[in-house]
C-alpha cells in the first residue's frame, strides 16, 4: 500500500487542486434517520437514531433531535422508518472472479477432477478480460446485498481483482471497496491431476510458486509489482517455515498483511510459527494453536458457508441421484458437527476471529450477494451468537484488514458505509439476508424501505 | 376468613410457575423474528410512566431493565450505556404495565352458514385460535392472561408450554380447564355436562393434575357441583370463577367461589320465578334492571361479595358492541381498521352482518350496560377487587388484544379515572393471581412486562391503542410485526 501512496504522490498537484475545489464548493451533507442503530462493538442499540454524513464520511451519530440540530437547514434527509441501521458488512474472504457451476453428477463421477476442475478451467477457458467483467457483476451483487468492503483472496488472474478495485474506486463500475491479493502464493495443489499443459497455463496465470526463501520473497515482489493490498498464501503441508517466514518478512517490509489458507494442523502451525496475520479456514486448528494465535494476535478467518448443509443446498439446483444426495447429506452432517465444535472452541479460546464467505459458486436463484449472505444462518446454526456474527463481519473484520480506522463501525470519522435491515438482527440473524438499504461513501446504492 | 388467606398463599406458590423470566437466549426462531429489543440491558429515556397502581402519571422518567427485570426508575436523563444496552428515547411516549387479561379466550365462535339476516345453522362451534390469539394479545399489550374457559384444554396447555419454552410468541397463560357446565339443554357440543358433585370433583382433579391452573363454572352448574369443584380446586391452591345463572352471586360467594364473570350482568337473584339450581328465563337482566346502586339489595350484594373476597371481572366490550354508546352515525361504534385487517374473511363477514342488523337485539341494552357500569363503580368504591377481560370470541368485532384495550376504554366510559381503569386491567389481575410481587405494576424489582405507546392515555384513553413495543420479561416485541403475522387469520386459526 505504501507503494501505491508513493505513486499517487506523483499526482500530488492534481490531488491538491481537487481538494481545494471541494473545500470551496458547499459540503455534500446527508442525514440518515432510522428507528434503531445497532453498534456491533458494544452491542448497544440507539432508538431512534440519526447519522449525519458530510462528504462521504460520518460526522455525527446520535438521537435525531440532537443530530438534526447540528445539520444545516434543508439537509437532504433519508428516513428509514423503523429499520435497524448497521455498519456496512465486510466479507474478508471472497473470490469475485470465480463463479463455479455445480458440475453434472456424471461429470463429478466420471472425471478424475470432476468436482473442482470446472472452476479452475474457468481460469483459462474465459479470457482475463471476460473474467474481470464477471467480477464487476459479482462485485455489484455483493454491494447490493450490503457488503461494502470485501477482501478478494485469489483466483483472479494476474491482476484482475486489482483492476476491478481500481475501476470501482474510480467510479467506473459499482462495487464494494476491494482489498486485492492478486495471485495466490503456493507450492503445489489445485492442478496436479489436470492435463499438464492446462495445469501449466493455470499455474502461470493464477498462482505464484514458492520455491525456497528467496523464491518466496520474489513471489511477494511479483505481486507487489501489480499493486496488491495483501499477500495470500495457500499452504497444504508443503511450504516450509523458512519459506513462510520469508514471505511474511517481505510482505511486512512492504506494509502488506499475509493471509494464509491453512486446513491441517501442520499447515496452521507453520503459519503461526512464521507470524502470519490471519489464518483462513483453519478447520483442524487445535486448542493449543488457538491459544498461540490469541497470544500472538493472529486472526482466525472462519469460512462458515460450508457449516450448514451447503452441499445439499447447492445440489438442489441440479438433478442428483439418491446416492449422491445421501453422500452430500453425510458430508454436510460431518461438516455441521465439526463446525459446531470448532465454533465453540474458537469462542472459548479468546482468539480474534472474523468470518468470510469463501463464496466462489454460482448459486442458481441467488445473486452473488445473496449466496454470500447464506453464511449468516450457517454460522448461527453452528452455535455462534448473533452479536458475535455481526462483529465478525464488521469491527473484527475491519481490524483484521487493518482498516479499523475507516470501516466496520458507525462512528464519527469513519467512511459512510451503512446498511439497514427491517427487523432486529440480534433477534433474527437472517435479517442480514434481507438487507434493504445500502450506502457506500455516503451514496445510496439501494433503498427498499418506504420513506415516511 | 382464615381459609381464604391460606388459599391465597397456596395460589401464590403455584402461580409463580406461571412466569419465570425468559431471557433472549431461551427464545427460538419463531419468537425472535418478532422482537425489536433484544439486548440484555435496556434504558427507556424520558418516558411518562403510568405505573398501574392508580397513581398519577410520572412524566419524564428513565426505566432501566436488566435480566428481564426493572432495575431502576429514575428522573429522565440522557444516559451513556454499558455494553449490550438499547437506549430508547421515548419523549412523547408513555408506558403502562402489561395487561393482565382475566377473561381472554383462545377460541373464536364460528356460526355455520351465517346469513345476512344473522341466521345460522347449528351447531355454533368454538374454534381454537391457538395461532392468532396469543399474537393478537401480546401485540396489543397483554403479557399475562387467564383463558377463562376452554374447549380444548390439552391444546391450551401445550400452547402454554410452547410459549414458556420460547417456541411460540404469546403472553404468560393461566390455563382454565374445560367449562364446568351442569346438566341442561345447553346444545354446545364442546361442553361436557357434569353428572353430579363427584363428577365435578373428579373433573377438577383430573385437569389440575394435567397442569390446568384455574377453573370456570358455567350457567347450569348446581350448587352442590360448584361446591365440590371449589373444594377440590382450593385443596390444590387453584381458584374458581364462574359465568353463572343457575347459582346466584350470593349463593356462589357463600359456597366460596373466588371470582364472578361479566360484571353484574348474570346475577339472577331477583329474577322472577328463579328456582334453585336452575337458570332463570331472564338470565339476570331482570335482576340487573332492579339492582339500583345504593339500594339495600345492591348494598347487601356488594357487601357479601367483598366479605367473601369475591372478585368481579368486568367484560364490557361484548355487551357494548350491541349498544348505541360512543355512537357513530348508525348508532354503533365502528371497530378500528386494524381489527378488520386481523380477521379472516369469514369472521369479517360475520362481524359486518351483525353490525348491519337493523336494531340492537335488546331495546334496553344501553340502560343495562350503564347500570352494570354503575354497579362496577360502586363495587370498587366499596373496596371490591374488579378485574378486566374483554371476553373476545369475534362477535361484535370483539377480538383478542384489541378487545383488552377496548375494555379499558369502556372502564373510563363507565366513570373510572384513566389511571384507575389501567390499574383494574393490570395490577388488580396480578393481585388476584397472587403475582403482584412480580407483575402488574411498573416498579424496580418487578418483571419488565410493560407496554410502550405513543401519546398519553392518562389524558386521552384511546392512546392505549398506539402500542409500538410490548416488553415481556425484558424482551421487546414489535407490535406491527406480530399483527402483520396474523393479518386475515383471526377466525381461521
Amino acid at each position: 500500500m505504501r507503494k501505491r501512496l508513493t505513486l499517487v504522490a506523483a499526482l500530488g498537484v492534481a490531488l491538491f487542486s481537487t481538494g481545494q475545489l471541494a473545500a470551496q464548493s458547499p459540503a455534500l451533507v446527508t442525514l440518515v434517520k432510522a428507528g434503531r442503530l445497532l453498534d456491533p462493538r458494544t452491542g448497544n442499540v440507539l432508538s431512534p437514531a440519526a447519522v449525519l454524513i458530510e462528504n462521504g464520511k460520518i460526522k455525527e451519530v446520535g438521537s435525531p433531535s440532537r443530530v438534526q440540530a447540528d445539520a444545516p437547514a434543508g439537509v437532504q434527509t433519508i428516513d428509514l422508518g423503523s429499520a435497524t441501521l448497521l455498519p456496512g458488512l465486510i466479507d474478508p474472504h471472497t473470490h469475485l472472479l470465480l463463479d463455479v457451476i455445480v458440475p453434472a453428477e456424471a461429470e463429478i463421477a466420471r472425471r478424475f477432477n470432476g468436482e473442482f476442475a470446472p472452476g479452475l478451467l474457468l481460469a483459462i477457458v474465459e479470457s482475463p478480460s471476460k473474467r474481470v467483467l464477471l467480477g464487476a457483476q459479482l462485485a455489484r451483487e455483493d454491494l447490493e446485498s450490503g457488503f461494502t468492503t470485501v477482501r478478494n483472496v485469489g483466483h483472479s488472474g494476474i491482476d484482475g481483482d486489482v483492476a476491478l478495485r481500481d475501476a470501482i474506486n474510480a467510479g467506473r463500475v459499482p462495487g464494494p471497496r476491494i482489498l486485492a491479493s492478486g495471485r495466490k502464493l503456493f507450492k503445489n495443489g489445485y492442478v496436479q491431476g489436470l492435463n499438464p499443459a492446462l495445469a501449466k497455463a493455470i499455474r502461470r496465470q493464477e498462482f505464484l510458486e514458492v520455491n525456497g526463501p528467496d523464491g518466496a520473497r520474489q513471489a511477494v515482489k511479483d505481486n507487489i509489482f501489480y499493486d496488491v493490498d495483501l499477500i495470500k498464501v495457500a499452504i497444504d503441508d508443503d511450504i516450509s517455515v523458512a519459506e513462510m517466514t520469508a514471505i511474511v518478512e517481505e510482505a511486512h517490509r512492504q506494509q502488506l498483511r499475509v493471509a494464509v489458507h491453512a486446513i491441517s494442523a501442520g499447515s496452521i502451525q507453520t503459519a503461526i510459527d512464521a507470524g502470519v496475520d490471519s489464518i483462513e479456514h483453519g478447520n483442524d486448528v487445535t486448542d493449543e494453536q488457538l491459544k498461540l494465535m490469541r497470544d500472538k494476535g493472529i486472526f482466525l478467518d472462519l469460512t462458515p458457508t460450508w457449516y450448514d448443509g451447503f452441499w445439499t443446498k447447492i445440489h438442489e439446483t441440479i438433478t442428483v441421484s439418491p446416492t449422491l444426495r445421501s453422500a452430500n447429506a453425510a458430508r454436510d452432517d460431518r461438516n455441521r458437527k465439526r463446525a459446531a465444535a470448532r465454533v465453540q472452541r474458537v469462542l472459548k479460546s479468546g482468539v480474534k476471529f472474523a468470518t468470510g464467505s469463501d463464496m466462489c459458486w454460482f448459486y442458481p436463484g441467488k445473486t452473488r450477494g445473496q449466496a454470500t449472505a447464506t453464511m449468516f444462518p450457517a454460522l448461527q446454526s453452528s452455535g455462534m451468537p448473533p452479536l458475535d456474527i455481526l462483529r465478525a463481519v464488521t469491527t473484527n473484520a475491519a481490524e483484521m484488514l487493518g482498516w479499523q480506522d475507516r470501516v466496520g463501525a458507525v462512528e464519527p470519522g469513519k467512511l459512510a458505509d451503512l446498511v439497514a435491515v427491517a427487523g432486529d438482527p440480534i433477534a433474527d440473524i437472517s435479517e442480514l439476508e434481507r438487507v434493504r438499504f445500502v450506502m457506500k461513501d455516503g451514496q445510496v446504492v439501494r433503498n427498499d424501505l418506504a420513506s415516511h | 376468613m382464615r381459609s381464604w388467606r391460606l388459599f391465597f398463599c397456596l395460589a401464590a406458590l403455584s402461580c409463580s410457575q406461571l412466569a419465570d423470566a425468559q431471557g433472549i437466549d431461551a427464545l427460538g426462531p419463531q419468537v425472535r423474528k418478532y422482537l425489536s429489543v433484544s439486548t440484555p440491558r435496556v434504558i427507556l429515556e424520558h418516558v411518562q410512566v403510568i405505573d398501574g397502581t392508580g397513581a398519577a402519571p410520572a412524566p419524564d422518567r428513565n426505566i432501566s431493565i436488566e435480566g428481564g427485570k426493572i432495575t431502576a426508575i429514575s428522573p429522565g436523563a440522557d444516559q451513556s450505556p454499558s455494553d449490550g444496552t438499547t437506549i430508547l428515547n421515548l419523549r412523547g411516549y408513555s408506558v403502562m404495565p402489561g395487561i393482565v387479561g382475566m377473561h381472554d379466550h383462545l377460541f373464536y365462535i364460528a356460526l355455520p352458514n351465517l346469513g345476512a339476516d344473522y341466521s345460522f345453522d347449528a351447531p355454533a362451534l368454538f374454534v381454537q385460535m391457538s395461532f392468532s390469539a396469543p399474537r393478537l394479545y401480546l401485540a396489543n399489550g397483554v403479557t399475562t392472561l387467564r383463558t377463562a374457559g376452554s374447549v380444548d384444554a390439552y391444546t391450551d396447555l401445550r400452547l402454554k408450554q410452547a410459549i414458556e419454552t420460547g417456541v411460540l410468541p404469546g403472553p404468560h397463560l393461566d390455563v382454565t380447564g374445560p367449562y364446568l357446565e351442569g346438566a341442561s339443554d345447553n346444545r354446545n357440543l364442546q361442553m361436557r355436562q357434569l353428572t353430579g358433585p363427584e363428577d365435578a370433583r373428579q373433573t377438577v382433579a383430573y385437569w389440575a393434575d394435567r397442569g390446568v391452573t384455574s377453573f370456570k363454572a358455567y350457567k347450569n352448574i348446581t350448587r352442590d357441583e360448584l361446591s365440590a369443584a371449589v373444594k377440590e380446586a382450593h385443596k390444590r391452591g387453584l381458584k374458581v370463577t364462574g359465568h353463572l345463572c343457575s347459582v346466584t352471586f350470593v349463593e356462589a360467594a357463600e359456597i366460596g367461589i373466588d371470582n364472578l364473570e361479566h360484571g353484574f350482568f348474570v346475577n339472577t337473584e331477583l329474577d322472577p320465578g328463579k328456582k334453585p339450581d336452575t337458570c332463570s328465563a331472564s338470565g339476570g337482566d331482570y335482576t340487573l334492571e332492579h339492582m339500583t346502586p345504593g339500594s339495600p339489595e345492591a348494598n347487601r350484594l356488594i357487601a357479601t361479595l367483598i366479605s367473601h373476597h369475591v372478585a368481579i371481572t368486568s367484560t364490557l366490550p361484548g355487551t357494548a358492541a350491541s349498544v348505541p354508546i360512543n355512537a357513530s352515525v348508525d348508532g354503533r361504534a365502528p371497530v378500528r381498521p386494524a381489527v378488520l385487517e386481523a380477521m379472516a374473511p369469514s369472521a369479517r363477514e360475520a362481524y359486518l352482518y351483525s353490525r348491519n342488523r337493523s336494531r340492537p337485539p335488546q331495546s334496553n341494552a344501553a340502560d343495562l350496560l350503564r347500570r352494570d357500569m354503575d354497579l362496577e363503580r360502586a363495587f370498587v368504591a366499596a373496596g371490591g377487587l374488579l378485574l378486566a377481560g374483554p371476553d373476545p370470541v369475534g362477535i361484535g368485532g370483539n377480538i383478542p388484544g384489541f378487545g383488552d384495550q377496548r375494555e379499558i376504554e369502556l372502564l373510563v366510559e363507565a366513570g373510572f379515572p384513566a389511571v384507575q381503569a389501567i390499574r383494574i386491567a393490570t395490577l388488580n389481575g396480578a393481585i388476584y393471581l397472587g403475582r403482584q410481587e412480580q407483575i402488574g405494576s411498573i416498579a424496580a424489582g418487578k418483571n419488565a412486562d410493560f407496554v410502550v405507546m405513543k401519546g398519553d392515555p392518562a389524558t386521552r384513553i384511546t392512546d392505549i391503542e398506539n402500542v409500538e413495543i410490548v416488553f415481556k420479561d425484558g424482551v421487546g416485541y414489535d407490535t406491527k410485526k406480530l399483527l402483520d403475522s396474523v393479518k386475515g387469520h383471526y377466525g381461521e386459526y
